[in-house]
């Protein structure tokens, strides 16, 4: 008997989905707050981009322009969009937070600011990347990142965990082989941090806090090796 | 009060729309070339360009106690600029132009009898001669209680352009090319009186012989030394040459300028609010404590001796009376200072208020010094692209400054005269396009965003701001921005980064940045 769940039909792109809605609504909010910016389908991949100038403001009244190009995932809103300098303006370069292909680190994936119920969400994107840009412009200046930053790579990630375990590094040490899914504590055993509580009371809230924001795809490239590695997963 | 960037493109953009067509034509008769010159009549001009300055004045006039001693710095000043140009313009002495002072330090032209190379180089020659036995015979002995005053001198021959600056009442002479350049260049400080290789070659015989060849090292350049001559040799050379200098007479007039002008006429005071030097007079001076500041356009001598053909020259012209504008317009309306004099193609700029505020004074000169840098680099060279070579260089010093005005014939040299002067003009001098010199005790009044941006060069002692302009110093200021929430405005017009709410803002603390 032919069974219709074989037949796999290719979804479709966000921007056609509910007869294009979600792209019409986040056009008027492009075209209100940054209207050099415009939406276009990549001819080769068939990815929607939002490509044009960042016009940054001077006080003394100086106009500096640069180009980006912000790819949309295939599941957008759900994912957030990726965005690139479009014409190398910037060199490449960790310190700069601009990594291969010209793309903007703006955040640790686990401390991503990208909240895909905001209706706002893309201006609040494309704002953070305004902030970025400006902070690259002090950089161009100064040579000295602006602003809070995590370490690079993995030390960043471990950065991170550091501070969900408000920290302690002799807990992150304790915690590795949880967290790497190496180990599964009992809740109502004692905790490893030697607190005397049961774990459900003590760690388990905050283990759980880094597994869930870092992932497990992730955990498992930082952890696959004995130590914490240097080359990071990507953001 | 600061630089902006819409003011400053309105400006040049509105001053270029009105600019007459320049012309530029050979000087081939005699004329007189405050007449005939104007910013857009301009004359190349063969001729010997002199520099003779006094250089004890400036420590005079900045270490000289208050009271009688000072005031009589001023009067010896006053006095001695008024002979000079006596001996300078009379049609019967030299019959040279005075370009103008400097402070001290005197600019003369001779271009008569037209294209004569050896009478005009003897001229340039002569008057250093005569300025020389003046200084050290005739002026010294009238003002005993004044240290005893040396004189140095530097000469050059060859073609300039002759033009001037456009505001009617505030005109002053301009020249530019190699030769108005490397007769103040070879000047030395010290007592001695140098000539260039060109102007030694003209020069008769009788004259070359009281010259000994010598190498400037700081240009690797061939000078001539002019040595000690005889008195009876001096009046001998003046004779054959037809230039009617009486020693008595200048003495007497000199005598009768003291007269006319004795030191309980002569009066000085701090200033309350910012000096008009128009004002000021031999009886009427300002000391105070100021900012000096010099810009030159870079690279603009090479620029304009390279010009070939007439329309090399005029649009060579044209880009200078942009950039000369701007930068008075950018001394004067963007950060209320004193436009002082231009000098060829370098403009000189005095800050003095609020008064005795020292670190206000040199925060406001910095800030003025690169707000020319950024009209330079952000405004002439997008209006003017021809302007993509030139570059402003700039140097700043701070002190105690005599301003006054030499008033004679309705010539109006504005005078600065004290060591931060001389200083700042030597960290211009010493400035490649792009930068900004400035000496320690200006850097450490510098908030500490702007104090990076320069680099301590311990060949020179002083600190240097490279290729700064007025976006990059909002920039670094805003480094601290980024720890705390932030306001994004955004529209047609772009966006702006900004630590405080604006109509229609958002606002979120910055992400913490991560690269992996």
């Amino acid at each position: 008997m032919f069974r219709q769940d074989h037949m796999r039909v290719r979804p479709k792109p966000w921007f056609e989905r509910f007869g294009g809605r979600v792209l019409m609504a986040e056009r008027v909010l492009v075209e209100e707050h940054y209207p050099d910016l415009a939406f276009r389908v990549e001819p080769d991949s068939g990815v929607m981009c939002l490509t044009g100038n960042f016009t940054l403001r001077a006080d003394c009244g100086v106009s500096t322009e640069i180009l980006v190009r912000i790819v949309f995932p295939i599941d957008y809103p759900d994912s957030e969009p990726v965005a690139y300098d479009a014409v190398g303006r910037f060199p490449l370069s960790d310190d700069r937070h601009i990594v291969a292909g010209g793309r903007f680190c703006l955040w640790l994936p686990p401390c991503s600011r990208w909240y895909k119920d905001d209706p706002k969400r893309l201006v609040r994107f494309l704002d953070e990347v305004t902030v970025f840009l400006e902070r690259q412009l002090v950089y161009d200046v100064t040579g000295v990142w602006p602003g809070a930053q995590y370490k690079h790579g993995a030390e960043g990630y471990e950065e991170f965990m550091l501070s969900v375990l408000g920290g302690r590094e002799d807990y992150l040490r304790i915690f590795v082989p949880v967290i790497s899914g190496q180990e599964h504590p009992r809740r109502n055993s004692l905790c490893l941090c030697a607190s005397g509580k049961k774990y459900k009371r003590c760690h388990a809230q905050a283990i759980e806090e880094i597994m869930v924001r870092v992932g497990r795809n992730t955990l498992y490239l930082l952890y696959k090796g004995p130590r914490l590695r240097n080359n990071a997963p990507t953001s | 009060m600061s630089w902006n960037y819409n003011t400053s493109l309105s400006r040049v953009q509105a001053h270029l729309d009105t600019m007459g067509e320049i012309e530029v034509e050979k000087l081939v008769r005699d004329a007189d070339l405050h007449s005939l010159l104007s910013e857009t009549c301009c004359r190349k001009i063969y001729g010997a360009h002199v520099y003779v300055d006094v250089p004890n004045f400036s420590d005079l006039a900045t270490l000289t106690a208050e009271g009688e001693e000072y005031r009589r710095v001023i009067q010896g000043l006053h006095l001695y600029e008024r002979e000079v140009a006596r001996i300078v313009e009379d049609g019967s002495i030299f019959d040279g132009v005075r370009v103008h002072f400097q402070g001290a330090k005197l600019h003369a032209l001779f271009f008569r009898p037209i294209d004569d190379s050896a009478e005009i180089a003897a001229r340039a020659v002569l008057l250093q001669m005569v300025l020389r036995h003046f200084v050290r015979y005739i002026f010294n002995s009238e003002f005993p209680k004044l240290p005893s005053l040396s004189l140095s001198g530097g000469a050059d021959l060859g073609s300039a352009i002759g033009t001037k600056n456009g505001h009617r009442g505030d005109r002053e002479l301009l020249f530019l090319g190699a030769p108005a350049n490397y007769a103040a260049k070879i000047l030395t400080g010290v007592d001695d009186a140098r000539v260039t290789e060109p102007l030694y070659e003209a020069l008769p015989e009788t004259l070359q012989s009281y010259f000994t060849a010598t190498t400037d090292d700081r240009y690797n350049a061939r000078v001539y030394e002019l040595e000690s001559i005889p008195i009876e040799d001096l009046e001998a050379l003046l004779e054959e040459h037809g230039i009617k200098w009486d020693r008595a007479a200048s003495q007497q007039r000199l005598k009768d300028d003291k007269a006319t002008y004795p030191l309980n006429q002569i009066e000085y005071s701090d200033a309350d609010v910012l000096i008009d030097i128009d004002s000021l007079g031999i009886t009427n001076n300002k000391r105070v404590l100021a900012a000096s500041g010099f810009g030159d356009v870079s690279g603009f001598t090479a620029y304009i001796d390279k010009a070939e053909d007439q329309d090399a020259l005029k649009t060579a012209l044209r880009v200078l009376h942009a950039i000369r504008k701007e930068m008075a317009s950018v001394v004067k309306h963007d950060f209320d200072g004193v436009r002082v004099q231009y000098q060829g193609d370098r403009v000189q700029a005095l800050f003095h208020l609020p008064k005795r505020d020292d670190e206000e004074i040199v925060k406001r000169a910095v800030d003025c010094a690169i707000g020319l840098q950024s009209s330079m680099e952000l405004v002439i060279k997008k209006l003017l692209p021809e302007a993509a070579e030139l570059a402003m260089a700039v140097g700043v010093s701070a002190g105690e400054t005599l301003v006054s005005k030499l008033g004679t014939h309705g010539h109006r040299d504005r005078i600065c005269v004290g060591d931060s002067v001389e200083e700042a003009a030597r960290h211009q001098e010493g400035s490649s396009g792009g930068e900004i010199a400035i000496p320690t005790d200006v850097h450490s009044h510098l908030d500490e965003a702007l104090q990076k941006l320069f680099v301590w060069n311990s060949n020179r002692g002083l600190y240097i701001g490279a290729n700064i302009t007025q976006e990059k110093v909002e920039r670094a200021r805003k480094a601290g921005l980024f720890e705390q929430t932030v306001f994004v405005t955004s529209s047609a017009a772009g966006a702006q980064v900004s630590s405080h709410a604006t109509a229609g803002s958002r606002s979120f603390v910055p992400s913490r940045s991560y690269a992996g």
